[in-house]
C-alpha cells in the first residue's frame, strides 16, 4: 500500500519525464531539476530557481495562455530561468514554444527569460513563436542552434549577455534581434521578413555566413559596436548594413537589391574588402564622417551611385572594380566633393580594370 | 450707493477682462498605449512614444497642436521602431485639419538647422488613417506608411530627413502635399503602389521622388523642383508624367535593372 502511495506521489510531482500534459498555474517555481516532455501548459509565470535545471525533451510542446493585465495587447505569461535551461530538440522532433490561442498574434505570451544564469543554457532544434520576446536575457550565457523564431514582437532581446547562434532563423517577427552590451556570435544565420533585422548597441558582434534579407528597415544596424562580418548575404532590405560609431571589418559579403544603401557608415572606422555590391537603390556604400579601407570590392552598378562620400576628407579607395574601366564613367558613379561643396573627394587611383573574383558559398 | 455701483462696475469690468483673456491651460500630456477610441484637441505635449492599438482610433480635431518632446537621450532599447519619440499607428489616426485650422506636429523646442527631434508618424498596417491639412516638422520620417492604406492629402512636411515613405502593400493615396527642405522627399519602397498626384516636392538635398525596383506607384503630375535629383526610377518602364519635373540639378535618373 505504501509503495502505491509513493508511486502516486511521484507521478504527481513534475520531477521526471511526464507522459501527459503538465499544467503550471499562477506563480510557481521549480526548485528541483525537472524534465519536460509531451505537452506543457504555462497558465501563469513559472520560475526555474537558481541551481535548478529544466530539461526539455525533443517533441515537447509548451503553450502559454494569454493574460493581459494592463490591456496593452501583450501577454504576460512566461518563464523565468534563473538556473539552467536545456531545451534540446532534434531535427525530427523539434521543441515548440507557442500560444494556447487558436489564432494568436505576436505578443500572445511573454518570453523565455534567462536571468543571471549560472551556466550556459542551450536551446536547439526549437520553434519559438507568438511571444513578446522569444528569448530574453540579462547577464545570460546561452548557446542556440537550429532554432526558429517567428511571429514574435521581438525574436530575441538581451543585454549584458554572451550568446551564440548557429543556424538560427528569425522570420517574420516585428523586430528580429535586439541586444546591447553583449558578445554575440552568429554562424549561418537567417534573418528574413522582419521590420528591423538585427539591432545591436555597445556589443562585440561577429557574423560568419548566413543571410539577412527582406527586412523593412535595416538588415543589420550596429551602434558603438566592434564587429567582423564575413561571407554574409544582405539583400532586399531597406538598408543592408548600417554601422554607427562602430569599428570592424566587412569582408567577402554580398550586398544586393537593398532599396537604399548596401552599406551605410556613420562615424565609423571600418575595413571593407572583397565584397560584391549591386542593385542597391541609392548607393552601394554611403560613407559619412568615417574612415577606413575600401578595396578589392566589386561595384557592379544598378545604383544611383556606387559610392557617396559625405566626409570632409578624401576617401582613398584603391583597387576596386567600379563597373567600368573608363575613369569618366567611374567618376559618374561616385558622388563626392566634385558634386557637392563641403565634402571630400574619392581617390580611385589604381582602380581595377576587371572585376575581382568573388566567392561566396550560399548556405541553404 | 455710489460704493455699491463702483463695486458692481469693477466686477463687470473684471468679468469682461477674464472673458477676453482666458487663463492659459497647460497642454495635455500624452504617451503610452491607446487602447480605446479617443478624440483630442487643443494643445498636446507628446512626452514619449505613442502606440495606437489595432481597432482603435485617435481623432485629432482641427487646430490641434502636438508638440513632441525629444527623447532625453538616445534610447538603446527602443520599444517600437525608433530610438526617437515616435507615434506608431496600428489602428487608425484621423488627423483632419482644415486650410484655416491645420493640425500641427512639431518639436517642443526650436531646432538648429538640420536637427531631427522625433521619429515621425508611422502607420503600420493601418487600414483607414486619414491625414489632411497637417503640418509636420523636424522628424526623421515625417510620415512612414508600412502596408497601410491611408489618405494623405494637403499636408505640409518640412525639415524632415525623409518627408514621406511608403513601404509594402496597401492602397495609399498621396495628393496635393507639399514636401520641402529635407534630405529626401517621397520614397516608395518594398513593393508599394500608392497613387501620387498633385504634390509639390521641393528643395531636397538629395532625391525628390524615389521609387525602388520593387514598387509600382501610379504617378500623376507632380511638381518636383529644386532637388539634387528630381525623380529616380529603378524600373525605367514605369509610366510617369514628366510635366512639372524641372529645375532640379538632375531632373530624371532612370536606373535599368535586368
Amino acid at each position: 500500500m505504501q509503495r502505491w502511495l509513493l508511486l502516486l506521489l511521484l507521478c504527481a510531482l513534475p520531477l521526471s519525464v511526464q507522459a501527459e500534459a503538465l499544467v503550471y498555474r499562477g506563480e510557481s517555481t521549480l526548485w528541483q531539476d525537472t524534465v519536460w516532455s509531451g505537452e506543457v501548459l504555462i497558465d501563469g509565470i513559472l520560475t526555474v530557481a537558481p541551481g535548478t535545471t529544466l530539461e526539455i525533451r525533443p517533441g515537447t510542446i509548451i503553450r502559454f495562455s494569454f493574460f493581459d493585465s494592463n490591456n496593452d495587447g501583450i501577454g504576460e505569461h512566461e518563464i523565468f530561468i534563473q538556473g539552467v535551461l536545456r531545451a534540446l530538440g532534434s531535427a525530427e522532433a523539434p521543441i515548440r514554444f507557442s500560444s494556447t490561442l487558436s489564432s494568436p498574434q505576436p505578443g500572445a505570451w511573454g518570453a523565455i527569460n534567462l536571468m543571471a544564469s549560472e551556466a550556459a543554457s542551450e536551446i536547439s532544434f526549437s520553434v519559438i513563436e507568438y511571444a513578446y520576446r522569444g528569448f530574453h536575457g540579462h547577464f545570460a550565457l546561452a548557446a542556440l542552434q537550429d532554432t526558429e523564431f517567428r511571429y514574435n514582437i521581438r525574436g530575441t532581446q538581451f543585454q549584458e549577455s554572451e550568446v551564440s547562434f548557429v543556424r538560427c532563423r528569425f522570420i517574420d517577427n516585428f523586430n528580429g534581434l535586439q541586444f546591447r552590451d553583449s558578445q554575440v556570435h552568429f554562424t549561418d544565420l537567417l534573418v528574413s521578413g522582419n521590420y528591423w533585422g538585427i539591432r545591436g548597441v555597445h556589443s562585440r558582434v561577429d557574423l560568419v555566413g548566413g543571410r539577412v534579407t527582406g527586412n523593412l528597415v535595416n538588415g543589420i544596424n550596429l551602434r558603438d559596436c566592434d564587429t567582423t562580418i564575413s561571407a554574409v548575404i544582405l539583400d532586399n532590405n531597406r538598408k543592408g548594413l548600417y554601422l554607427q560609431q562602430s569599428r570592424g571589418e566587412v569582408r567577402n559579403s554580398l550586398f544586393s537589391g537593398n532599396s537604399e544603401h548596401g552599406i551605410y557608415l556613420e562615424e565609423s572606422t571600418v575595413t571593407i574588402i572583397g565584397n560584391r555590391l549591386l542593385n542597391n537603390g541609392r548607393a552601394g556604400v554611403k560613407w559619412v564622417a568615417s574612415q577606413g579601407t575600401l578595396q578589392q570590392n566589386r561595384f557592379e552598378g544598378g545604383s544611383e551611385y556606387a559610392l557617396v562620400n559625405e566626409t570632409p576628407a578624401t576617401v582613398v579607395a584603391p583597387g576596386n572594380w567600379w563597373g567600368s574601366d573608363d575613369l569618366a564613367a567611374i567618376e559618374l558613379a561616385i558622388r563626392d566633393g566634385a558634386d557637392r561643396d563641403g565634402v571630400g573627394r574619392v581617390d580611385v587611383g589604381g582602380f581595377l580594370l576587371s572585376p575581382p573574383a568573388f566567392l561566396l558559398v550560399e548556405t541553404p | 450707493m455710489r460704493a455699491r455701483l463702483l463695486i458692481f462696475s469693477l466686477l463687470v469690468l473684471l468679468s469682461a477682462c477674464t472673458a477676453v483673456i482666458p487663463p492659459a491651460l497647460p497642454p495635455q500630456e500624452l504617451a503610452g498605449v491607446i487602447n480605446s477610441d479617443l478624440t483630442l484637441s487643443g494643445e498636446i505635449l507628446l512626452t514619449g512614444d505613442l502606440l495606437i492599438l489595432p481597432g482603435q482610433t485617435l481623432r485629432l480635431l482641427p487646430g490641434t497642436t502636438v508638440r513632441v518632446r525629444k527623447a532625453e537621450s538616445t534610447k538603446i532599447d527602443p520599444e517600437y521602431l525608433s530610438s526617437l519619440t515616435e507615434i506608431l499607428v496600428r489602428g487608425n489616426l484621423q488627423a483632419e485639419g482644415t486650410a484655416d485650422a491645420p493640425i500641427t506636429f512639431l518639436p517642443e523646442t526650436a531646432l538648429s538647422v538640420g536637427e531631427i527631434a522625433w521619429a515621425g508618424i508611422t502607420l503600420d498596417r493601418s487600414p483607414a488613417s486619414a491625414l489632411r491639412h497637417i503640418r509636420i516638422e523636424g522628424a526623421e520620417q515625417g510620415i512612414l506608411s508600412i502596408s497601410s492604406s491611408p489618405q494623405i492629402a494637403e499636408n505640409t512636411i518640412s525639415n524632415c530627413r525623409y518627408g514621406l515613405v511608403v513601404q509594402g502593400p496597401g492602397s495609399a493615396g498621396i495628393y496635393h502635399n507639399q514636401i520641402k527642405a529635407g534630405e529626401g522627399g517621397l520614397f516608395v519602397l518594398a513593393g508599394a503602389s500608392p497613387e501620387i498626384a498633385g504634390n509639390r516636392i521641393i528643395n531636397q538635398v538629395e532625391e525628390g521622388l524615389f521609387v525602388d525596383a520593387t514598387s509600382a506607384p501610379r504617378l500623376g503630375r507632380n511638381e518636383i523642383s529644386g532637388n539634387a535629383i528630381g525623380l529616380v526610377l529603378h524600373n525605367p518602364k514605369l509610366p510617369f508624367n514628366p510635366d512639372g519635373i524641372s529645375a532640379n540639378r538632375e531632373d530624371l535618373r532612370l536606373i535599368g535593372r535586368e
